[in-house]
């Protein structure tokens, strides 16, 4: 032991301490200023909101299911239902923006989860059209499970799979609770959904959608008034979007698909990587983040990790991080590339497991070469700007 | 505003809040829970911050927790004591909360937390050093152990007030101090 590491060993507490408290002080920088204080803006003593629906079922019979299986159904249903409890304990926290309200009308809150709108999308297709697995999830707009895996999974599958174009997820309608209650609303959300998917903007509206559903699957959330004010908050096109929902443009599509989905599917949220169904999640609710990347992992070209960032002198560009990149999409927008076309250029290690803030100065990026030689030479390689 | 502030707290509750009776009276508890909430806005959402490790989630958790703590307060179940622990509790409760929704029971490395909570493009070179620093640090520290630490950061807070918010008593956070300090003291890399 050389004297240095005595010298660790024999430090006091307090000077462990002190260390820890002179590193943690550098988090003051990331300290915001207290906003202007509006007392009832969010003094919201009836935040709670009771427990929640963890999975919906879609009802025995209702789309061909015969009598002889409901008994088996049943004791799968109940085994999902009870497995799912406590895994969704509390009520959902209000999100910040929540406007107090005349009684009766639901407010409308913004989404405090957004898709991200840089990554490829088509209609109700997230993600890379080349990417080697596909996830389908239906979804019922009203159905809270199905907000949870929005707000909760559907953001790390983005980060981990999407974004490095392993990944593409596509959302189906399963209406499961307007035959619970006999209202549209499902479907009209889901109208009103695709009516948005018509202007490329279906991922920015669903999160509106479910940051605004009702807590307790109960109807009044959905109305045509309140999709078309969601609509207006998500920044849709209105003179497309509105005489597409009073019309019911898409509503025979979504029944029918609804209809002709495949018979295993007994309840909301639902998954199929590669289509094969993902059964109910490891503690018998619905399958969590870790459940659905185990399947997708296993569902990956087994060759993909060693054959994919072959870095080969000559196809590669090797740039240097400099002090004044900000982040990797800095870097790709610098090229003209996508973030995903530029991971797929560099190892793993590069990009710390995808998060994408960790870039220092005098880091080396492989920027494709294929990718930006067409294109005029780039300036500010050479010449700063 | 006004308002709503005079319904929520009834009469009975404002006059243990401060014998308070008109309207102007009521404005003298909103100034003092307004003056509290700049006062200590930064050390609510620095805790939060630390616990939850999202910029975006430590905002909210602050906001709801100071409008927790208004209604309480206007409602007269203001603090007993001192300010300060009583909005730790009740920020406490709500990280507790937002942990389980996220199902962060353990904390995630932070090769897990995800792009949309962490805005690339607002990074800088000491947000990422500390991320990077903090990372390590919550990678050989257990949760309580962290946190400990994380309330001792914060100087106006005493053990048995740290005992308070967790839970435990003043003895146990010495403990959990010491525990603390012997695996720091292996990894000179943390302190030092």
């Amino acid at each position: 032991m050389n004297e240095n590491e005595m010298d660790v060993l024999g430090a006091s507490d307090d000077d462990v301490l002190g260390g820890v408290r002179k590193r943690i002080s550098a988090v003051e920088p990331l300290l915001p200023q207290p906003p202007a204080w509006k007392p009832g803006a969010d003094a919201r003593a009836t935040g709670e909101q009771g427990g929640r629906v963890n999975l919906q079922i879609r009802p025995a019979g209702a789309f061909g299911f015969g009598g002889v299986v409901a008994v088996t159904l049943v004791a799968v249903i109940l085994a999902i239902s009870f497995g799912a409890q406590g895994s969704h304990g509390t009520g959902r926290p209000s999100p910040a923006s929540a406007t107090p309200v005349a009684s009766g009308v639901l407010p409308i809150v913004a989404p405090s989860v957004v898709t991200p709108t840089d990554l490829p999308t088509d209609g109700r297709t997230l993600g890379n059209q080349d990417a080697p697995v596909t996830l389908d999830v239906w979804v019922d707009f009203r159905c809270t499970a199905c907000e949870d895996f929005n707000v909760e999974t559907l953001p790390q599958l983005i980060a981990n799979y999407v974004r490095p174009a392993k990944l593409k997820i596509v959302y189906h309608d399963l209406l499961v609770i307007d035959s619970q209650d006999g209202t549209t609303e499902s479907r009209d959300a889901a109208d009103a959904a695709l009516c948005a998917a018509d202007q490329g903007k279906f991922w920015a509206y669903q999160d509106w959608l479910f940051a605004n559903q009702s807590p307790t699957e109960k109807p009044g959330a959905f109305t045509l008034d309140r999709l078309t004010e969601l609509a207006q908050r998500a920044g849709l096109d209105m003179t497309a979007f509105e005489p597409c929902l009073t019309s019911g443009k898409h509503n025979a599509e979504i029944v029918a698909e609804s209809q002709l989905a495949p018979s295993s599917l007994i309840g909301v949220p639902s998954f199929f990587v590669n289509g094969t169904a993902l059964g109910p999640g490891a503690g018998g609710g619905v399958s969590t983040y870790a459940d659905v990347a185990a399947a997708i992992d296993a569902a990956l070209p087994k060759t993909a990790a060693s054959s994919a960032p072959p870095v080969a002198a000559g196809t590669f560009l090797v740039y240097t991080v400099s002090s004044k990149d900000k982040s990797l999409s800095g870097i790709a927008g610098k090229f003209g590339i996508s973030l995903a076309q530029l991971e797929l250029a560099n190892p793993l290690s590069t990009f710390a497991s995808h998060n994408y803030d960790i870039i220092y100065a005098g880091m080396t990026i492989y920027i494709p070469w294929q990718t930006w030689v067409p294109t005029p030479p780039v300036p500010s390689l050479t010449t700063s700007p | 505003m006004e308002v709503v502030t005079v319904e929520r707290g009834s009469q009975e509750a404002l006059e243990r809040v401060g014998s308070a009776r008109s309207g102007a009276d009521v404005e003298g508890i909103d100034a003092s829970f307004e003056a509290l909430y700049r006062q200590r806005y930064r050390d609510v959402y620095r805790y939060a911050l630390l616990m939850l490790r999202s910029a975006e989630d430590a905002e909210d958790v602050t906001g709801e927790a100071f409008g927790r703590a208004y209604a309480a307060w206007c409602s007269g179940h203001g603090p007993a004591g001192q300010a300060l622990p009583w909005l730790f509790l009740i920020t406490r409760r709500l990280v507790i909360d937002r942990t389980r929704r996220r199902r962060l029971l353990s904390w995630l490395p932070l090769a897990s937390l995800h792009s949309t909570h962490e805005p690339a493009d607002d990074a800088d070179t000491g947000r990422t050093e500390f991320w990077l620093w903090f990372d390590r640090f919550a990678r050989e520290l257990p949760a309580r152990q962290r946190e400990v630490l994380i309330l001792r950061y914060q100087r106006d807070l005493d053990d048995p007030q740290i005992g308070e918010i967790l839970g435990i008593s003043a003895s146990a956070v010495r403990s959990l101090v010491a525990r603390a300090c012997a695996t720091l003291r292996r990894n000179p890399e943390i302190w030092r």
